[in-house]
């Protein structure tokens, strides 16, 4: 509801979310709100293509991560089985390795 | 982070390992104790006697990676955490030479530890950044901190398990040397699994 339009003249508002409640605020007509208008638009625009940015960077982090954390639980799984091949056992995740009741 | 063909040989290493599900599932019906599936996994083992050499040389290249990803392309940068892994997987290593499994939980360590610092390093130019990339940073650095400490718990697991087995050998034998029987014999018909 950016631009509202009251008998045949457009007027330019904006709404945000503060505090729990919408407060819409008013910029104006004509050329001024024009030029803000297209200030909020340019910002937009930047905004999301620095999302854009932020979430391939995220993606390509993790995929990298993602082979480092592949190689720690190939380590833990085999640590594991070495650990229960000698007879020992755990109750839980991260609980004390005890010797297995034979 | 100009680190793509490590990244590629990570996961070419990684595709020539065992199928990681069975192998999870035999595990964890071993630790439940399900009849045979201790057999199961000691079978397991033997049939991919090259599993270890895999995955130390997937730690390799993982350090070589998380490396790479610290320092960039700056080489005196890459020489002197490469220099600083050397020394910590010394001291860690405590002046004897580790078994496999050990050597492997040394690497998690590391690898844990490289995280943090990359995690730190990601997360130098606080302030400057956007949200989005700043909560992401924020979580990187915890769940980095979280392993890093999970792996010094394993390392430290492992060597109380190795006091333990130790021990019990120790028990072994001053139970056949009472009875007057082999040691060998005995730990081969009681504890089959510490041969």
């Amino acid at each position: 509801m950016a631009w509202v339009s009251i008998n045949g003249t457009e007027y330019y508002y904006r709404s945000h979310w503060v505090d729990g409640t919408v407060k819409t605020q008013y910029y104006g007509k004509g050329l001024v709100a024009n030029s803000v208008a297209s200030a909020h638009e340019r910002l937009a625009d930047a905004l999301s293509k620095q999302v854009k940015i932020d979430h391939e960077y995220i993606a390509d982090v993790t995929n990298q991560l993602a082979l480092v954390t592949n190689s720690c639980d190939w380590n833990n799984s085999l640590v594991r089985a070495t650990a229960i091949s000698q007879g020992f056992m755990r109750h839980e995740r991260g609980s004390e390795w005890r010797r297995a009741q034979v | 982070m100009s680190s793509d063909a490590s990244v590629a040989t990570l996961a070419q290493l990684s595709d020539t390992l065992p199928d990681r599900d069975h192998f999870d599932n035999v595990l964890a019906q071993a630790n439940d104790g399900v009849p045979g599936a201790v057999e199961s996994l000691r079978e397991f083992l033997e049939e991919h006697p090259q599993i270890w050499q895999q995955v130390g040389d997937l730690n390799r290249h993982t350090v070589m990676t998380l490396v790479r990803m610290i320092a960039g392309e700056n080489v005196l940068t890459q020489q002197s955490i490469t220099k600083a892994v050397a020394q910590l997987v010394d001291d860690l290593a405590d002046n004897h030479e580790p078994v496999m499994a050990e050597k492997l939980l040394i690497s998690r360590v590391v690898c844990s530890w490289l995280e943090c610092q990359l995690a730190i390093t990601v997360s130098a130019n606080l302030g400057t950044e956007s949200l989005v990339r700043s909560r992401f940073h924020l979580k990187l650095r915890e769940s980095s901190q979280r392993r890093f400490e999970s792996s010094v718990l394993a390392l430290q697991q492992f060597r109380r398990r190795e006091v333990d087995l130790a021990r019990l050998k120790c028990r072994v034998i001053r139970d056949a040397h009472k009875a007057q029987i082999d040691y060998e014999t005995v730990l081969a018909s009681e504890y089959p699994w510490i041969c």
